[in-house]
């Protein structure tokens, strides 16, 4: 049986792997990635919160949480496609008319 | 078997119900009934919808309730909110009607989407449950994403949609782990809940039992979280480039709305769960607020597009308005509620002048573009610099008042370094502020910008206008409004 440390634990690790690459990476759709694990190191969280104190609150919150990435990514797929059909490009600093 | 199902009420969420069946509702008439190249009907049915949802509110008046297992409260500060959301809602929408087709970017889908949103921002005035105000935060922030990107495909607004998306997602990682933390260590999502928890923690305390770390570690996450919606410093990279890449009317709506509905929520959040852990997140929250003033005022300076000077300012603004969260007293709450209308009514009004000299396939952003306004059309140029007025905090402005109230509620608090802080910082703003009006009265015109005055829009700037004045002279008419609020808040 694995304690529900452990769990918490690797959600950290997780979480600070998405928050590393949102922070580092350039590509978007890298990024999308990243913010997605860590949506999912939450979710995992959440679960093992949920599971340790037979709580059903945390579990009703991931299938929330599942569902709005996926309309989050929806939407930010659709741009990246505009964006790459006027700019042909992916990387987030190539895309910066914008400044000041 | 027997499933009990809790007591609910419908009535508590009669509002969010129409406002979200009437965008519903918009979407399909708009898709089969209304033909391309006259979406304004869409627009004017989007006004009606926003007017059953006031409606709405009239019947719920008074009353103090929650519903759903304590997940949605309706009470007067709820209800003053949702005056203020649809004020904002209807002024966009209007000042929307002739600029999309200008611009060439007139899609039916607009006016649902501000329905969408403005019914984020009712969701976020009502809900007591971390859940809730993770789908409102959520909801508002996926329809500003598509919103932002309206103008497409023009590339500054493609561009300041992915940016707003890609950080507005990233703070929404972080506000789900921090609700995570928030659970693991109190076995709730509830705002009460979390609140009775706390109190047990704080009488049974003892040096053998540690503090709630998780608690803290979580709350400083949402708090990042809400950051990043309200723009608060060093969380606000985003805004100056997505306010300026934003279609004019969502920026306007954004810099409102967003603001004032992520606020709200902040306010059930500590008012509610977070009263005996103060000395924790007080001082981080006046810092930020702090930094906030400094650098949205310094930043505005230094620009030349006007659009871009109101993202700076607006970025100013919302450090004064935390201000009102920071006091933790009664006035503090009615001095965010005033300074959210005086604020709203004045901004809408500004963006509403930059809409007005706006022209398709160019923009009248730039300082010169406002140089001799005051020659070419004085009601205008009058209108604008009362706005600036306002914004720059001078009597007798509505935006005088709230600055006066929020820096009165601070004071009360103790927080004196803070006021002093928000009053140089005031005195900063005036110099860019003042500049606009400079132009406009005392420069000849650089180049003829035709002005595209409709009917709708005049009388918007007019509204507004009178509006900010009328609160400036006659503050009670509001303040008898949000006192009530703020004992409905149990403040």
């Amino acid at each position: 049986m694995v304690p529900t440390d452990y769990y918490v634990l690797l959600s950290a690790a997780l979480f600070t792997i998405g928050v590393l690459g949102v922070l580092l990476r350039r590509n978007a759709i890298v990024l999308f990635m990243s913010v997605e694990l860590m949506l999912n190191a939450a979710n995992l969280a959440l679960v093992a919160f949920a599971y340790r104190h037979a709580n059903i609150d945390g579990q009703v919150l991931v299938f929330f949480v599942i569902s709005v990435a996926a309309a989050e990514v929806a939407v930010g797929l659709a741009l990246l496609v505009t964006i790459f059909r006027t700019r042909s490009t992916t990387d987030v600093d190539e895309v910066s008319t914008l400044r000041g | 078997m027997n499933i009990a199902f809790p007591d609910i009420n419908m009535l508590v969420i009669l509002p969010l119900i129409v406002i979200f069946g009437s965008a519903l509702a918009l979407l399909l008439i708009d898709l089969f009934f209304i033909p391309a190249g006259n979406k304004k009907i869409t627009g004017y049915l989007a006004l009606a919808g926003l007017l059953f949802t006031g409606l709405a509110g009239v019947p719920l008046w008074g009353m103090e309730e929650s519903s759903f297992s304590g997940m949605v409260v309706v009470d007067t500060f709820a209800l003053t909110l949702n005056v203020i959301f649809i004020i904002i809602a209807a002024i966009t929408i209007i000042i929307s009607l002739d600029y999309l087709p200008r611009q060439g970017i007139e899609q039916g889908e607009f006016y649902p989407l501000i329905l969408f949103a403005t019914g984020s921002f009712v969701l976020l005035a009502q809900s007591t449950n971390l859940i809730l105000i993770f789908l409102g935060i959520e909801l508002l922030s996926i329809t500003l994403y598509v919103l932002t990107g309206f103008a497409y495909p023009r590339l500054s607004s493609e561009e300041a949609a992915m940016k707003y998306l890609l950080l507005g997602a990233f703070a929404a990682g972080f506000f789900v782990y921090g609700i995570a933390l928030i659970y693991g260590e109190t076995m709730t999502v509830d705002l009460n809940q979390i609140r009775l928890y706390l109190t047990e923690l704080e009488s049974s305390s003892t040096a053998a039992v540690p503090g709630p770390t998780l608690l803290l570690i979580g709350g400083a996450l949402v708090l990042i979280a809400f950051s990043f919606k309200i723009a608060l410093v060093p969380f606000h990279m985003w805004t100056p480039d997505v306010y300026e890449g934003a279609p004019t009317p969502v920026t306007a709506f954004m810099s409102v709305g967003t603001k004032g509905a992520a606020l709200a929520a902040l306010i059930r959040i500590v008012t509610i769960a977070l009263p005996t852990v103060q000395d924790a997140w007080v001082p981080v929250l006046a810092v930020l607020a702090a930094a906030t003033m400094i650098v949205g005022n310094v930043g505005a300076v230094a620009q030349t597009n006007v659009k871009r000077m109101l993202a700076y300012s607006s970025v100013g603004h919302a450090g004064y308005i935390v201000l009102g969260v920071v006091a933790m007293s009664a006035h503090g709450i009615e001095a965010f509620l005033f300074y959210l209308l005086a604020y709203s009514l004045t901004n809408l009004g500004a963006f509403a002048v930059i809409i007005v000299l706006e022209q398709r396939g160019e923009s009248a952003w730039s300082l010169d573009d406002f140089s001799g306004l005051g020659q070419r059309q004085p009601m205008l140029a009058v209108a604008m610099a009362l706005f600036m007025l306002s914004l720059a905090g001078v009597p007798p402005t509505a935006g005088y008042l709230g600055k006066f109230f929020v820096f009165a509620a601070a004071w009360e608090s103790g927080l004196g370094w803070l006021v002093l802080i928000g009053v140089i910082t005031s005195a900063i703003a005036i110099f860019f502020y003042l500049r606009i009006i400079v132009r406009m009265f005392m420069h000849e015109p650089v180049r003829d910008v035709q002005p595209a005055l409709h009917r709708s829009i005049t009388w918007t700037i007019a509204v507004a206008a009178g509006a900010v004045l009328l609160f400036g002279f006659m503050p009670n008419l509001f303040i008898d409004l949000a006192q009530r609020s703020v004992i409905a808040l149990g403040g």
